[in-house]
C-alpha cells in the first residue's frame, strides 16, 4: 500500500517460504514504480518466524538501501522477536518500531535527515 | 490374613475402638489444645471402620481398588490435622499406634499358635505401616504445594515493570536474579513493551548483588529483542563488581545503552522523547524548523570548508 513517499506492506499470516521471495521481488519493483523513500514492514499478526524469513527481512533491508529507501520493521511480537535473537539474527542494519504510528515518524526522521544530508552537500557545491 | 483374625476384628470393633482410644489417650498421642476428646473418638471410629470394611482375607496389596476410600480418609484426617497444627509425627503416630491394640487382641485369640500369632501380626504391621506413611505423603505433598504457590506469587511479585512516564517503562530488579528469573523478567518486559506500545525500557539492576553468565547474556538477549521490536532498552546501576563480571566473561554488550543510575537513565529516556516530539512539531508547522537545521548545517559545513 502506498502511503506518500512511504510503502506499507502488512504480512496477514505465517509466510512460506516461496511466499518470501515473491514478497521480496514485489517490493523491489514497487520501490522502483513509485520511487519511495521508505518502506514500513508490519509484521504484527505474524505468529512465528524461522531462520529463513529472519534473512528475507534482512535481504529487505539491503535491497531497499540500495534503491535509496529506508525499512523499518514495525509491531514485532514478543516471541518472534526472541525467537529471532536466539537463532542469533539480531539485524543490526534493520530500524524497528513498536507501531506503524512510530514507524513513520522513525521513517519521516530519516528522510529528512537525508534530504539535509543531500542539501548540505549543495551548500557545499555552491561555496566552491 | 487368616478369616479368624478379620472375624475377631469385626467382632470386637467396638471393644477395640476403646481400647485404642484409651492407649491414645494414655500415651500422649492426643493434644487436649487441639482438639477434644469427641473429636478423637470420632476419628478413630471412622478410621476403625473403614479398617475392618477393606480388611479381607488375601487382600492387603494397598494399591487395590477396595483401599481407595481408606486412603482418601486418612489424607482427609491428615489434613483436617494439619490445619488444627498436629505435626506429621503425631498424625503418623495416631495410625500405628493401632498397632499395640491389634496386638493385644490377637494375643488372645493366637495365644496357643505364636507362630500363626507371628504371621498375622507382621501382616497386619506391614498393612497399617502402608497406611500410616501416607499420612507423610500427604503432609508432605500439601507443604510441597504451599511453597510452589509461594514461589509463583514471589516470582510475579520480583519483576514489577513499572510505567515511569507516558513512553517509558521500568524494571527494577532486586535480589538474586537466576535464570528462570530473567527468563520471566524477559517475557513480562517483552508482553509490557508490546501491550503499551512504550518505546523505551529502562533496566534497573542497582539492588542486583550478583550477575552470572547466563543471567547477563539475558538479560542482553532482552534488549536485543526489545530491539528487534521497536523499543530502545537502557540499562542502569551496573555495579562495580558486575561490571567486572560482565568484562571478565567477555560478553558483548554491543549497542545497548547503559547508564550508571536510574535518574540518568531516565534523563536519557527523556531527551529520547523529546526529540521525538521536537520532530514531530517541526514536521507538523511546515518544514521551516528543518530548513534551519538545515542551514545550520549547511554553515557547519561552510565553516568546516573555509
Amino acid at each position: 500500500m502506498k502511503l506518500g513517499n512511504l510503502l506499507l506492506i502488512t504480512i496477514q499470516s505465517e509466510i512460506y517460504d516461496s511466499l518470501g521471495i515473491k514478497l521480496l521481488n514485489d517490493i523491489a519493483e514497487t520501490l522502483e514504480k513509485h520511487n519511495s523513500k521508505g518502506i514500513l514492514l508490519d509484521i504484527s499478526s505474524v505468529p512465528i518466524i524461522d531462520s529463513f524469513m529472519g534473512r528475507i527481512i534482512n535481504n529487505i533491508a539491503s535491497i531497499s538501501r540500495l534503491m535509496d529507501a529506508h525499512t523499518v520493521v514495525v509491531g514485532m511480537q514478543p516471541a518472534v522477536a526472541i525467537t529471532l535473537v536466539e537463532l542469533g539474527l539480531e539485524m543490526p542494519n534493520i530500524l524497528t518500531a513498536i507501531n506503524v504510528e512510530q514507524g513513520i515518524e522513525l521513517l519521516n526522521k530519516k528522510i529528512t535527515k537525508m534530504n539535509r544530508i543531500d542539501e548540505a552537500d549543495q551548500g557545499e557545491k555552491d561555496t566552491d | 490374613m487368616k478369616n479368624d483374625t478379620v472375624e475377631l476384628i469385626a467382632e470386637k470393633e467396638e471393644e477395640i475402638l476403646n481400647h485404642w482410644v484409651e492407649a491414645q489417650l494414655n500415651g500422649n498421642l492426643h493434644r487436649e489444645d487441639l482438639a477434644d476428646k469427641a473429636d478423637l473418638l470420632r476419628e478413630s471410629n471412622l478410621f476403625l471402620e473403614e479398617f475392618t470394611k477393606v480388611l479381607s482375607p488375601g487382600n492387603f496389596d494397598v494399591t487395590s481398588e477396595e483401599f481407595i476410600p481408606i486412603k482418601k480418609m486418612i489424607v482427609e484426617i491428615t489434613q483436617k490435622r494439619t490445619l488444627l497444627g498436629y505435626t506429621a509425627k503425631e498424625t503418623a503416630l495416631f495410625i500405628f499406634s493401632l498397632k499395640n491394640t491389634l496386638m493385644f487382641f490377637l494375643k488372645s485369640i493366637y495365644d496357643k499358635k505364636p507362630t500363626l500369632l507371628l504371621t498375622e501380626l507382621r501382616t497386619l504391621n506391614e498393612l497399617i505401616d502402608e497406611l500410616g506413611t501416607i499420612t507423610f505423603d500427604t503432609f508432605i505433598a500439601d507443604r510441597e504445594e504451599i511453597i510452589r504457590r509461594q514461589r509463583k506469587e514471589l516470582l510475579e511479585a520480583s519483576t514489577p515493570i513499572i510505567k515511569l512516564w507516558d513512553g517509558i517503562l521500568g524494571v527494577p530488579i532486586i535480589g538474586t536474579v537466576d535464570s528462570q528469573r530473567s527468563q520471566q523478567i524477559m517475557d513480562k518486559l517483552l508482553n509490557a513493551i508490546n501491550d503499551t506500545g512504550f518505546s523505551i525500557a529502562i533496566i534497573d539492576i542497582s539492588g542486583v548483588s550478583t550477575l552470572d553468565t547466563l543471567t547477563a547474556q539475558h538479560i542482553l538477549k532482552t534488549s536485543a529483542a526489545a530491539r528487534l521490536m521497536g523499543a530502545t532498552c537502557i540499562i542502569s546501576g551496573i555495579s562495580p563488581s558486575i561490571a567486572q563480571t560482565i568484562i571478565s566473561l567477555d560478553i558483548d554488550l554491543g549497542v545497548t545503552k547503559t547508564k550508571g543510575t536510574m535518574s540518568e537513565a531516565i534523563q536519557m529516556a527523556l531527551q529520547i522523547i523529546n526529540n521525538k516530539k521536537e520532530h514531530k512539531l517541526g514536521l507538523k508547522h511546515g518544514q521551516d524548523s528543518d530548513i534551519e537545521a538545515g542551514k545550520s548545517i549547511v554553515n557547519h559545513h561552510s565553516k568546516r570548508n573555509l
